[in-house]
C-alpha cells in the first residue's frame, strides 16, 4: 500500500529556476569609486545623490566588518555585481514588461495575486524595478506607490525629507554599503487620513549569478493615515553566493498605522544582511512582521524608535534555519518619548545543523517615563547538532518603567508527538503541526492566503525533519 | 591628562618586576609570569556580547601597588572565634590569620598557605583572573577531606587602606561526600569620598569533589572609596551541590565574574544575588553556567535595586553543549529603579546546543515601585517612606531569606535597610504627605 506523504511537494524549485538575460547594462564585478559613478551616472542621477552615495561608500571602506553575528569571512565583496539593469523603466501596465521577466513573475504567481487581494505591486528584478502599480480609486487620493529611484525624481520634497534620517549612511558598514549602491526598492507615500485598505505588495526576485541586490524602501505614512505593505523574496539557486543588503526606512507620521510584512524566502546561498529602521511619531504604531526561512546568513533586526508620545512598536520576528543556515535574527525598541509601548515576540526553530540566534535591544531613555515593553522569545531545536542562542539586551534609565522579558529553548515533547500519533498523524506530520502551531503567532498576523502559503513553507522546511 | 577609555584600567605595576618581588625567589614566578603576559593581552572584556557594558573608570589605581606580604599563616586567638563558626580566617593586608576551632580541627579542616605554584584556571581567557593570578599578594587554600562540618568556616576579608591594593586567592576543597558552609565578610574603614583608589581583587577557586555540598554566602559592604574585583569559578564532581548567595551592596565599582563549570553527572547550584547600587556606584556581574555533564541544574536568580546615579550591568551566559542532556537551568534578573536617574542593564543569554533539555529558561523585568502597593501600605497607616522601604525590603527579600545561614541573613537585612535609608532619604517622596 502507498500512502501519499501530506500533501506536501517540494515546490521550491518553481523559485530555483533562472533566466539566461542578456542584461540591458551591468557593472564589472567588484566595488570601486568608479562603480557607484558608474550606477549613479546611469540612473542620471541629482548631484547630491552622488555625493551622498561617495561619503557612503569611503565609510564602507573604512569601517571594519562586524565582529559578532554571523560568519562573513567567505563573503568576498570583490566577487559580486553591484548593478544589473533588466528592463529600459518600470511599467505601469503588467503588459509592457518585458515577456522574460514577465513569464518569471508569472510563474510566481504575482499579477494573480494582485488581481484577487492587493491594493498594488510592485516587482524588482535584480537591481530595477519592473513593474509598480497600484488600484486607480488609491492613486486619486494620492497615495504614491512606486520604484525609489522614479520617488526621488517624482517627488523630490518628500524623498529629500525623509530619504537616509531613519537610518544614516553611517549606521553601520552594510547600510553604508547600500547607501553607496542602492538602487530600486518602494517609495511608498500614504497622505493624511488615508487608509490603504488592502496590502501593497513588494516582490524582489535575484536572477543573476553573484548579484548584489541593494533596494532601498522608503516609506512614509502621514498623519492618521494606515497602510500594509508586505514583500517577498526568492532567488535561484546558483550554489556561488549572492548578496542582499536593503535598507527599509519607515516614517509613521502622528497617529499612523504601518505595518510590515516580510516572508524571506531566499535561497540558501544568499547573505542576507537587512537594515529595518522605523519612526514612530507620537501616537503613532508601527509593527514589523518578519519572518526568515531562506538565505545562508541572515542578520536583520527591525527596529521601531518611539519618538513621541503613546507610539506603540510591536515586533514579530520568527525565523527557521535549516541545513546550512544561520539566521541571526530580533528585533530593537528605543523608548525615547513617555508613555511609549513595546511588545516584541521572537520565535526560532531550528534543525538539520542549523543555528537560530535571537539578538534583540529594548532600551529606554532618560525622560521616557511610564513607558510598558514586554519581550518573549522562544525557541525550537528539532535535533542534536542544531543550535539556538538568546542574547537580549535590556537597557532601562527610566524609574517608572514596566518591563517584562521571558525565554524558554525546548524541543518537540514526546507526549505531544506521541497524542498526535495516537490519533492518526505520522510522526512528521505531528511534528509539522506542532511547528505550525509555536509560529502561529506570526501567521496569525498575516492576511489568509499570505498564511496559508507561510504554512506550506514551513511545512516544506520540515518535510524529513524527523527520520 | 589624557582621557581614560571606559574598559582602561592602568596599573603602572603590572609589571615584570612587581611579580618578582611577589614570588621572592621562590616558585610561581613563570606561573605569575604568564599571567601577566594574559593580562597585557587580553581586552578587560573579551565576550563581545557585553563589550557595550564595562566601565572602569573609577578605579584609580595605577598607583596602588600590591604590598609584598608574608605567607605564613598567623594564629588568631580562640577569643576572635565568631560564636557558632567552626573556624575563622581573616585576609588583610597583614597576610593571613586563621582560627581553627575544636570540632573544624576534629573534622579534619585544613587551612594553609595557597602553594605558590597553584595554576589558576580560568587566567588565560579572563583578563580580571589574570591579573589576580599575576599579582596576587596573599592566598590560602581551605580543604576539607570528607565527612561534614555542620558550623560556617567564616572569611573576613579586609579591604586595603586608601592608595594600596589587596590580591588575594582563596582555593576551597571539598572532596568526595564533603559538606560545609562558608560566610564571606567582605569589609572595610570608611576613607575618604571620591574616586576609588584602592583595589581589592579577590579569586575564589572552589573544586567540589563527588556528592560534595557547600553553602556559600558572600555579603560585600565595601566603603565606597574601593574598586572591587572578584572571580569565582566552580568545578562540580559527579552530583555535587552548591548554594551560593552573594549581596554586593558597597564598593564604589565593582566588577565580578562567577563560572560554574558543571561537569558532574547530576550536579547542581542554586545562586541568589541581591545588588544594591545609589549614589555613583556601578555593579557589573556576569556569570556563566556551562552545563557540561548530564541532568545537571542551574538556578539562578539575581535581583538590584537601583537608586541615585547607579548603574547595574547585571549579565549571564547558560551554556547548554550537546554532552548536556537533561539540563534544567532557570537564570532569572529583576531590577527595581529607585530613581530618574539610576540604570539598570539586564542581558540573560542563552546558548544551546542540545534539545534534550528539561528546561532552559530565562526572564526578566525592570519596574518601578508600583504606587498601587504605595497607596495600599499608607492606607494601613504607614508613611510614604516606610512604605517604599517596605515594598523595596518585599522585593529583596526571596533572595535574602534564601542565605543558607539565619544570622547571616538578618546582617544582610540590617545593611540594606541602612542603605535603602540613606537612599529614600535622597529621594523625593513621589506621593508627598
Amino acid at each position: 500500500m502507498t500512502v501519499a506523504k501530506e500533501t506536501v511537494r517540494d515546490e521550491r524549485e518553481q523559485y530555483a529556476f533562472h533566466d539566461d538575460i542578456a542584461y540591458l547594462r551591468e557593472t564589472k564585478a567588484g566595488l570601486t569609486e568608479a562603480t557607484v559613478r558608474e550606477i549613479s551616472e546611469t540612473k542620471e542621477e541629482p548631484a547630491w545623490m552622488l555625493e551622498y552615495r561617495l561619503r557612503a561608500y569611503k565609510h564602507f571602506e573604512a569601517r571594519a566588518m562586524p565582529m559578532w553575528g554571523g560568519d562573513l569571512t567567505k563573503l568576498d565583496f570583490s566577487k559580486i555585481v553591484y548593478y544589473r539593469k533588466p528592463s529600459e523603466r518600470e511599467e505601469k501596465s503588467w503588459d509592457d514588461v518585458p515577456d522574460q521577466i514577465k513569464k518569471t513573475f508569472e510563474r510566481l504567481g504575482i499579477p494573480e495575486a494582485e488581481r484577487k487581494f492587493l491594493s498594488g505591486v510592485g516587482a524588482q528584478y535584480d537591481s530595477e524595478v519592473v513593474y509598480h502599480s497600484v488600484r486607480e480609486d488609491l492613486e486619486k487620493l494620492g497615495v504614491v506607490f512606486m520604484g525609489t529611484d522614479q520617488g526621488m525624481k517624482e517627488y523630490p520634497e518628500i524623498f529629500k525629507k525623509y530619504f537616509g534620517t531613519v537610518v544614516p549612511a553611517e549606521d553601520n558598514k552594510f547600510a553604508a554599503l547600500n547607501s553607496a549602491v542602492w538602487s530600486g526598492g518602494s517609495f511608498v507615500y500614504v497622505p493624511k487620513g488615508v487608509d490603504v485598505p488592502l496590502p501593497l505588495q513588494a516582490y524582489f526576485r535575484i536572477n543573476g549569478q553573484n548579484t548584489g541586490q541593494f533596494e532601498r524602501t522608503l516609506i512614509v505614512v502621514d498623519e492618521g493615515a494606515s497602510l500594509h505593505y508586505i514583500e517577498g523574496c526568492t532567488a535561484p539557486n546558483w550554489a556561488t553566493d549572492s548578496l542582499h543588503v536593503a535598507v527599509v526606512e519607515v516614517i509613521a507620521l502622528p497617529g499612523a498605522k504601518v505595518r510590515y510584512t516580510t516572508i524571506q524566502n531566499w535561497s540558501n546561498d544568499v547573505y542576507n544582511l537587512v537594515t529595518k529602521r522605523a519612526h514612530a511619531h507620537a501616537g503613532a504604531t508601527v509593527e514589523w512582521i518578519d519572518a526568515n526561512t531562506g538565505a545562508q546568513l541572515t542578520m536583520k533586526y527591525p527596529g521601531i524608535y518611539l519618538l513621541g508620545e503613546k507610539a506603540h512598536a510591536e515586533i514579530v520576528s520568527v525565523a527557521v534555519a535549516s541545513k546550512g543556515q544561520h539566521q541571526d535574527t530580533g528585533a530593537k525598541a528605543v523608548h525615547l518619548a513617555p508613555n511609549t509601548t513595546s511588545r516584541i515576540v521572537g520565535k526560532s526553530v531550528c534543525k538539520d545543523g542549523g543555528v537560530a540566534t535571537y539578538r534583540g535591544t529594548v532600551r529606554v531613555a532618560p525622560g521616557a517615563t511610564g513607558v510598558t515593553t514586554s519581550v518573549r522569545c522562544d525557541a525550537l531545536i528539532l535535533d542534536e547538532g542544531s543550535r539556538s542562542e538568546t542574547y537580549p539586551y535590556i537597557d532601562i534609565q527610566e524609574d517608572d518603567t514596566s518591563m517584562s522579558h521571558e525565554a524558554t529553548v525546548g524541543r518537540v515533547s514526546d507526549d505531544q508527538i506521541f497524542y498526535l500519533m495516537s490519533r492518526g498523524m505520522t510522526e512528521n506530520e505531528a511534528t509539522n503541526l506542532i511547528v505550525q502551531g509555536f509560529l502561529e503567532v506570526f501567521t496569525k498576523e498575516l492576511p489568509m492566503e499570505y498564511a496559508l502559503e507561510f504554512n506550506r513553507l514551513i511545512r516544506l522546511e520540515m518535510e524529513g525533519a524527523l527520520g | 591628562m589624557t582621557r581614560r577609555a571606559l574598559a582602561d584600567l592602568p596599573l603602572e605595576w603590572a609589571t615584570t618586576e612587581t611579580i618578582t618581588k611577589l614570588s621572592a625567589g621562590g616558585p610561581g614566578l613563570s606561573e605569575r609570569a604568564a599571567a601577566l603576559a594574559a593580562f597585557h593581552a587580553l581586552p578587560t572584556e573579551s565576550n563581545l556580547l557585553f563589550t557595550g557594558y564595562v566601565d572602569l573608570r573609577a578605579a584609580e589605581v595605577e598607583r596602588a601597588a600590591p604590598a609584598v606580604l608574608s605567607q605564613e599563616i598567623r594564629t588568631l586567638s580562640d577569643a576572635a572565634l565568631p560564636e557558632g563558626a567552626a573556624a575563622l580566617i581573616e585576609i588583610s593586608s597583614a597576610g593571613v590569620g586563621a582560627y581553627i576551632g575544636a570540632e573544624a580541627s576534629a573534622a579534619g579542616l585544613k587551612i594553609a598557605p595557597l602553594n605558590a605554584a597553584t595554576p589558576m584556571a580560568g587566567a588565560a581567557e579572563d583578563r580580571t583572573a589574570a591579573l589576580i593570578a599575576a599579582l596576587w599578594n596573599t592566598g590560602v587554600s581551605i580543604s576539607l577531606g570528607a565527612g561534614r562540618l555542620a558550623a560556617p568556616i567564616v572569611i573576613r576579608i579586609l579591604a586595603p587602606e586608601v592608595g594600596t591594593s589587596l590580591i588575594a586567592r582563596i582555593a576551597v576543597a571539598l572532596g568526595d561526600g564533603a559538606e560545609a558552609s562558608i560566610v564571606e565578610e567582605i569589609n572595610g574603614s570608611a576613607a575618604a569620598a571620591g574616586a576609588a583608589t584602592s583595589l581589592l581583587a579577590t579569586s575564589s577557586e572552589i573544586t567540589l569533589g563527588a556528592r560534595a555540598s557547600l553553602a556559600l554566602s558572600s555579603i560585600q559592604d565595601l566603603p565606597e572609596d574601593r574598586a572591587y574585583v572578584t572571580v569565582r569559578r566552580h568545578t562540580f564532581g559527579e552530583k555535587a551541590q552548591l548554594q551560593l548567595a552573594v549581596a554586593q551592596v558597597g564598593a564604589r565599582l565593582v566588577r565580578g565574574r562567577i563560572d560554574h563549570l558543571l561537569a558532574g553527572d547530576g550536579s547542581g547550584v542554586r545562586q541568589v544575588e541581591v545588588v544594591f547600587g545609589a549614589g555613583d556606584q556601578i555593579h557589573d556581574l556576569t556569570t556563566y553556567s556551562l552545563h557540561s555533564g548530564q541532568k545537571t541544574v542551574g538556578d539562578l536568580l539575581a535581583k538590584g535595586v537601583f537608586a541615585g546615579n547607579a548603574r547595574g550591568y547585571i549579565k549571564g551566559v547558560t551554556t547548554i553543549p550537546r554532552s548536556g542532556r537533561g539540563t534544567n537551568s532557570y537564570l532569572g534578573e529583576f531590577g527595581m529603579l529607585l530613581s530618574k536617574t539610576a540604570r539598570s542593564v539586564a542581558i540573560p543569554s542563552l546558548w544551546i546546543d542540545q534539545p534534550d533539555c528539561e528546561r532552559a529558561a530565562h526572564g526578566s523585568s525592570v519596574g518601578p515601585i508600583d504606587p498601587a502597593q504605595i497607596f495600599y501600605l499608607r492606607s494601613r497607616g504607614l508613611t510614604d517612606a516606610e512604605a517604599r522601604r517596605t515594598i523595596v525590603m518585599g522585593f529583596l527579600e526571596p533572595v535574602v531569606a534564601a542565605l543558607p545561614l539565619n544570622a547571616e541573613a538578618e546582617r544582610l537585612r540590617e545593611v540594606l535597610a541602612a542603605k535603602l535609608d540613606a537612599a529614600l532619604v535622597k529621594q523625593p517622596a513621589a506621593l508627598a504627605s
